[in-house]
């Protein structure tokens, strides 16, 4: 576990948004609008081509099956692709100029989390939104473009970084009146008690209240599960947090049905 | 005959004296609490409410004005404090069919219990079920299950990349579904690679592809199944835990209403429609759960209109009929016996150019009202109303009220409407109107007499005796209590039931007809106001008899302008052959006065016809004209046995243009014609009015003191000379109640009022000779009227005989 801070404040200048056409994605979109229109940050949208379907869709040999409708030559994922980036951009276009937000957008390709790592490196908030891809079995996602700071859950573990990460969330939670969650990481009881504290302290200095869970080093399957449970409209966390190292940052991707902050 | 001797003054007017009345004022006597006089209503109406069978329905009859309504109130009001409180009616939802909301039956004051209860039942339902859905249990259990499914999904599909990874190749989620590509190092293989494969290894690979197709087609076609197997389950689960949520505030429920063998059915149709309909109860609310879209802005006006989510409104109670308070049977009266007034309508609201209704827009008619009690209703108005009248009879007949589109029932609108189920129906209905209306109805109407089979006649008149004069007494003394005016004293009293004897027209009975009296009593309170008076006098009473008069007048006072101005000719002095002052009544709204008419006679030779000119240009109405066929009679049967009527008379109301009915004149025209018969002349000093029988019997007419005033204020404007008078019959004596001038003229010996029995006791003061009589010898008396007459005839006949019927130089004589 990191050393504990005392004070962290945010400064958000630049806010990239890494999102697909699903649901999730576009709660991502408006709710990294919301935030660039309050942060008066500049916003970046960033739609990521898996690098692995635009091989698929090359290949003379590939077929697509689809969960409804007949199966089809893979030549035709090529067409969905880019249908998908012109409608992301269109809608992240519109809703910008709407809000008045200096935006700007643009594709990439590669593996979608390397590609969302790399191409949003600079950015002080890492905003993700995409359904989940790993699960073979399609899942029905509601829209929810209002609800990101609803219930936002933060994980802190006395690291600068969760502590930024903390400051935000109880920013986001606090401008829409959400209810906040912060769930502890320590190594034991004790240490998770302290950090509770410190949490509460900085809260404190910013007037908000939130709920606490602690958790004894948990994993992430762990974590994944209880931001389902708690049914977190999102989950806020240090771009340093250790949990993201090691293909943990594709599992959140791939598990979790919310949008995911990374906070720099 | 012996010489008629004019009536006495005390005939004209029959008084009452105010010190034979015990009291001073009204005030010291007692009010009235019940109508009298009425015997026979009164009998008829403890009939029609004590009878408990089909068709004993009421009609009360008689004159508007009468206080036909307060009397029939008062007596069912009584009556209806000792009966029970009858039935509460709600309308619900019928759940399987919901235009044909169903209707619950409930002891008195539990439908408004009833529908609290409901709704609280549905408030905790609510909290329970959103609780439930919350839960943690809950959460964990439908997670299991979906993560059961997901897992099985998963499995499927891993198998099928793992039989795919085998032979290197992936299974890759794409946009719209699963995608089979060649991978290496874990990736998809780039299609520049795959090209430079030898073909051989290319073919192998499509060949794998191939072999993978079938089996994950076969693992998607299952996954609709196991969608399918996923919502049955959650829905189980929901089912069960919403069982359990709702069952205890159910059966609490159930525990209170257990008598009520109706409300257990129903509130087990409850609890199984909102087992069925739980995630849309949760849903409606949660509109803005996180999930869970924005309400439309067709859903948000559509709450607020319908006062809440519309699943809930499934669950409301409509109470259509609330006794809670009551004592007693209910006893209404309807106003406006419209046909949705008295059964009920549903209405509908309109919501984005669609018109939407439920049960719980039920509304109730007076039928429903009065349901279990009694229903007052103003026949005529019932009548007026379109359909009302049929409506209130199906309903009879068949012993329920049902509510009907009356636009769908005439097949004017095909919308599917509602079809509430019906509503047993047990009242007395009492229908208040007029005789002629009673008549008609029980005469072309064949349902009327199997439906309303007491009829409630009320008197015009009661008798002016002993027993009624105290109670009259008293009625005055109620009313002007209950009106808080002036009291009458007794010479008030007294003046106010001799105005009752001549609105009665017979100064043996009084007015029953209330509201004449009432209005009498309102004016006179109002003219001694004006003078400044504490209690009302006779003076007032007279007042506001003159002034009522006076203000209606206007016509009576032209006519009599036009007599004395001589544009219509009336002589009132000398005596004239052919010639008599008929008189006839006129009424014109409330105002009814007399006025004489000369009625001339002119004789010819003829066939014995009498031409009634009236009769000829259809002015004559067929009252008048069956008086003439009357006197024709008498003639042919006193003149014409001996030898043939040969003359023709020709009879006419000169100067009228206006139309003749009635046989008040029949006598009059008798006269006259025997005055021409006779040649002698008749005293235009007289007038006459009396009807006749073909034995030349005088009989009793209408309107006896108007036509004498009439003739008097002509007489009174050409000058009185002592001579002048009335013949009027001898049976219209007890009707005379005139006006203080002309008892008073009377009494002076200027005016005179002679009762007649017979054509010859008139004609005799007429002409002032006397009638005859026949001898056994054919003849009549030498010189009287009748032997005149009968001369003349015998003169006409023999000139006849000698023109003969073909002859060719046949004269007219005209006298």
């Amino acid at each position: 576990m990191r050393t504990p801070t005392r004070r962290a404040s945010v400064q958000v200048r630049r806010i990239v948004v890494a999102a697909d056409a699903s649901a999730p994605g576009r709660a991502a979109l408006d709710a990294a609008i919301r935030l660039a229109q309050r942060l008066e940050a500049e916003l970046e949208g960033l739609y990521v081509e898996d690098i692995n379907l635009k091989r698929l869709a090359e290949l003379p040999v590939a077929r697509e099956f689809r969960f409804a409708g007949a199966a089809r030559d893979a030549a035709a994922i090529a067409e969905d692709l880019r249908n998908e980036a012109m409608r992301l951009r269109r809608a992240f276009e519109e809703a910008a100029s709407r809000a008045r937000v200096q935006a700007s957008f643009r594709v990439a390709e590669g593996q979608i989390e390397h590609g969302i790592l790399a191409e949003g490196g600079a950015a002080d908030l890492l905003v993700i939104g995409l359904e989940r891809r790993r699960s073979l079995v399609p899942t029905r996602i509601a829209a929810t473009t209002a609800a990101i700071a609803s219930r936002p859950m933060v994980l802190y573990d006395g690291s600068e970084g969760s502590a930024r990460a903390l400051a935000l969330a109880s920013r986001l939670a606090a401008d829409d009146a959400g209810a906040l969650t912060v769930v502890i990481r320590a190594a034991t009881e004790a240490e998770a008690l302290k950090l509770r504290r410190d949490a509460a302290r900085i809260l404190a200095e910013r007037d908000h209240g939130a709920r606490f869970r602690s958790a004894v080093r948990p994993s992430l399957f762990d974590l994944c599960r209880a931001v389902t449970a708690d049914g977190a409209s999102a989950l806020v966390i240090a771009s340093d947090d250790e949990l993201l190292e090691g293909g943990g940052f594709r599992q959140l991707l791939d598990d979790l049905m919310c949008p995911v902050i990374v906070v720099r | 005959m012996a010489p008629t001797r004019p009536l006495d003054p005390d005939k004209l007017y029959r008084k009452l004296d105010p010190a034979s009345l015990p009291f001073k004022t009204t005030e010291e006597l007692e009010t009235l609490s019940d109508a009298f006089g009425q015997q026979r209503a009164v009998e008829a109406v403890k009939f029609g409410i004590g009878i408990r069978r089909d068709g004993y329905n009421m009609f009360a009859l008689g004159p508007t004005g009468m206080g036909k309504h307060n009397f029939i109130r008062r007596h069912i009001e009584a009556h209806a404090t000792k009966e029970p409180v009858p039935s509460d009616w709600c309308y619900v939802n019928n759940f399987s069919e919901p235009h044909k909301p169903k209707v619950l039956r409930l002891p008195a004051g539990f439908g408004m219990r009833f529908r609290d209860e409901m709704a609280r039942l549905v408030d905790d339902v609510k909290s329970a079920i959103v609780g439930t859905f919350e839960s943690e249990q809950y959460r964990a259990r439908r997670e299991a299950i979906e993560n059961e499914l997901k897992e099985r999904h998963e499995q499927a599909f891993n198998e099928v990349q793992n039989h795919a990874q085998e032979k290197n190749i992936s299974l890759i989620r794409t946009p719209m579904g699963l995608g089979l590509a060649p991978t290496k190092d874990g990736e998809v293989l780039p299609p520049e690679e795959f090209r430079k494969l030898d073909q051989t290894r290319q073919d192998k690979i499509k060949a794998d592809i191939a072999s993978l197709e079938g089996e994950l087609a076969n693992v998607m076609r299952q996954a609709p199944n196991w969608q399918r197997e996923f919502r049955d389950r959650i829905r189980a689960l929901n089912r069960e835990v919403t069982e359990s949520a709702v069952r205890h505030p159910i059966d609490e429920l159930r525990h209170r209403y257990q008598e009520m063998t109706q409300v257990l059915p129903y509130l087990t149709e409850v609890q199984e429609d909102i087992i069925e309909n739980a995630d849309e109860i949760l849903a409606a609310q949660q509109p803005e759960a996180e999930g869970q879209q924005q309400p439309s802005q067709m859903q948000v006006g559509l709450r607020r209109t319908l006062q809440g989510p519309p699943v809930l409104r499934r669950y409301q109670v409509n109470v259509v009929v609330d006794h809670r308070g009551d004592a007693g049977a209910p006893v209404v009266y309807e106003d406006n016996p419209t046909y949705v007034n008295l059964a009920g309508r549903s209405e509908q609201m309109a919501m984005f150019g669609a018109l939407f209704t439920d049960f719980n827009l039920i509304k109730p008619g007076a039928l429903h009202r009065a349901n279990g009690g009694y229903l007052i209703l103003d026949a005529r108005k019932v009548l007026l109303q379109p359909y009302a009248w049929e409506e209130l009879k199906r309903a009879l007949r068949s012993r329920d009220i049902r509510i009907e589109s009356l636009a769908e029932n005439l097949g004017w609108s095909t919308t599917v409407t509602l079809q509430p189920e019906p509503i047993p129906l047990s009242v007395k209905v009492v229908l208040i109107g007029d005789r002629m209306l009673y008549y008609l109805l029980a005469q072309a109407d064949p349902d009327f007499s199997e439906l309303f089979k007491v009829a409630i006649d009320f008197e015009d008149r009661i008798e002016r005796d002993g027993d009624n004069l105290p109670l009259y007494a008293r009625l005055l003394g109620t009313i002007v209590k209950q009106e808080s005016m002036r009291p009458l004293d007794a010479t008030a009293v007294a003046r106010v039931v001799e105005h009752a004897s001549r609105l009665a027209g017979d100064n043996e009975k009084l007015t029953a007809h209330i509201r004449s009296i009432a209005d009498l009593l309102r004016e006179a309170d109002y003219w001694a106001h004006q003078a400044g008076r504490d209690t009302v006098t006779r003076a007032d009473v007279q007042q506001a008899i003159d002034a009522k008069r006076y203000r209606a007048d206007r016509i009576q006072v032209d006519s009599l302008e036009q007599i004395t101005q001589g544009t219509v000719l009336i002589d009132t002095a000398g005596a004239k052959v052919g010639q008599v002052n008929g008189l006839s009544v006129m009424q014109i709204g409330e105002l009814m006065f007399g006025r004489p008419t000369r009625i001339t006679a002119r004789i010819r030779l003829g066939r014995g016809e009498v031409v009634d000119i009236e009769r000829e240009v259809a002015l004559g109405g067929p009252l008048h004209s069956k008086g003439v066929l009357i006197l024709s009679g008498f003639l042919g049967q006193r003149f014409g046995e001996a030898h043939p009527l040969a003359l023709s008379v020709s009879l006419v109301f000169e100067q009228s243009y206006g139309g003749v009915d009635g046989d008040s004149a029949s006598s009059t025209e008798l006269y006259c014609i025997l005055s021409a018969l006779s040649d002698l002349p008749i005293k235009q000093s007289l007038a006459v009015t009396g009807s006749v029988n073909q034995r030349g019997d005088v009989q009793a007419i209408g309107g006896v003191n108007e036509k004498i005033e009439g003739y008097f204020d002509v007489c009174r404007a050409q000058g009185l000379t002592g001579d002048q008078g009335v013949m009027i019959p001898a049976s219209n004596v007890r009707h005379l109640m005139l006006r203080e001038d002309v008892v008073a003229a009377c009494a002076a010996g200027k005016f005179h009022i002679y009762p007649v029995e017979s054509i010859d006791q008139g004609i005799e003061i007429l002409t002032g000779v006397e009638a005859g009589t026949l001898g056994p010898d054919g003849k009549w008396t030498e010189g009287s009227v009748n032997a005149r007459a009968a001369a003349r005839l015998a003169e006409f006949a023999e000139r006849a005989r000698r023109f003969g019927p073909a002859g060719a130089d046949r004269k007219e004589d005209t006298t």
